[in-house]
């Protein structure tokens, strides 16, 4: 099991979230971001940048998420926290915000599994998946993109195996938020799939 | 800054600053009433010369609700808190923690006025209801009213109070409004304008004068 550490910016969505059932017990340690130091992250093996993190202090501690990069750890980066403005090599690709894609019947959700035989799969089903999403990535050259948007193929989900010497997965899905917000249920099932998924994940270390 | 009235609005990020620059100072009725300050920035300010705050649902809970005492002081000149969210970190000895409805319901997130309250004047509450036939913007459950609370919307059947007003003994005034924030709730960006305006007006007593 990896130990795995969330960044809780303090707001009402990310204190439920991280401190209450069912998902606080996945977490090794929850970390207040205003005081987020390089001590917070010894024997951690996965941090998650929870949705909708404070960017302008995501910026400010940026040295400290490549220097747990450098040790080989995985970090895990959820929606709305623009990780283009903190993390080298990542481009947003901005599409318009799907939000309301489900109000007229004819649509069906934009959103595409490129790897059928991904173990994220195996924790979530697709149907799960399926709320909206904040816009989407460039996929980075060996990075294996698991959730593309339909025409452009941008990421909006993507893994990356070997990136500044640990691991990386980049989503623009804010499950964390939603559940938080008690707003979208899908959000719930996803990100139960998503820690337990994070927990068993092999990592590097 | 006497005779001038202005209200603080907590930003919790830059883009907030930036989409209530966007969204609602370009509105003569908004711009000079109220300015943007950080919420980091809150611990070392002078809050009094300010005739009100605004609180939205990004708020660090654990930096507001450390502010306690700050925040009584406050209330005890007699100034007005509008709080928009659902509390998890309560920053008054009166509060307790947001109550979510269990097994929501389509028909449970229909509002009723129990008093109403000059905020929502000349508004159709109807219009809270939903969102493009989406539910569940203006509120899921509410943040439970203290004792001798005023209640002014509630849902799931007028039982589950969302909006509410409490009147400390010091003169102080807490909204409590249990949902996003309330200038987002409307479908149409000229009624979250409006609402903004009032809750303005409210905050600064204009029609106390």
């Amino acid at each position: 099991m990896n130990n795995i550490a969330a960044l809780d910016s303090g707001t009402a969505f990310h204190i439920v979230s991280l401190h209450y059932p069912p998902f606080n017990t996945f977490f090794k340690k929850i970390i207040y971001l205003p005081g987020f130091k390089e001590n917070d992250l010894v024997d951690i093996d996965i941090l998650i940048v929870t949705c909708s993190s404070h960017l302008e202090l995501l910026i400010e501690h940026k040295q400290l998420f490549l220097n747990f990069l450098n040790k080989g750890k995985t970090l895990v980066v959820m929606g709305r926290n623009n990780p283009e403005k903190w993390l080298p090599n990542i481009e947003k690709y901005s599409i318009p915000f799907n939000y309301w894609w489900w109000l007229k019947k004819e649509n069906e959700f934009d959103m595409e599994v490129t790897k059928e035989q991904h173990i994220l799969l195996d924790y979530i089903k697709f149907e799960d998946m399926i709320w909206h999403y904040h816009g989407a990535y460039e996929i980075p050259k060996d990075a294996v993109p698991v959730l593309v948007h339909k025409t452009n193929k941008k990421a909006i989900y993507f893994e990356q195996e070997n990136y500044l010497g640990g691991g990386l997965i980049v989503t623009s899905l804010d499950p964390f938020f939603h559940h938080g917000s008690f707003f979208m249920p899908n959000t719930t099932k996803f990100a139960a799939g998503f820690l337990k998924y994070l927990s068993e994940r092999k990592t590097k270390n | 800054m006497k005779g001038k009235k202005i209200s603080l609005y907590i930003s919790c990020m830059l883009s907030q600053t930036q989409s209530l620059e966007k969204k609602f100072l370009h509105n003569p009725n908004i711009a000079g009433r109220v300015i943007a300050i950080d919420q980091y920035a809150l611990k070392n300010l002078d809050w009094e010369p300010y005739d009100g705050i605004i609180i939205n649902l990004h708020m660090d809970q654990y930096l507001w609700s450390g502010l306690k005492n700050k925040i009584y002081h406050y209330l005890s000149l007699e100034k007005k808190i509008f709080f928009n969210g659902h509390i998890m970190k309560p920053f008054l000895d009166e509060l307790n923690i947001y109550t979510p409805i269990q097994d929501i319901a389509l028909a449970d997130f229909k509002t009723k006025v129990i008093h109403h309250h000059e905020i929502y004047k000349d508004f159709d509450i109807s219009k809270l209801n939903s969102r493009k036939g989406v539910a569940g913007f203006f509120a899921r459950g509410g943040n439970p009213p203290p004792d001798g609370a005023k209640i002014i919307i509630s849902i799931k059947n007028g039982t589950v109070p969302v909006d509410w007003e409490y009147q400390l003994k010091s003169g102080g005034v807490l909204y409590v409004h249990s949902g996003n924030d309330i200038w987002s709730c409307f479908e149409k960006q000229e009624d979250n304008e409006k609402v903004f305006v009032q809750m303005l007006d409210w905050l600064q007593g204009k029609n106390d004068e």
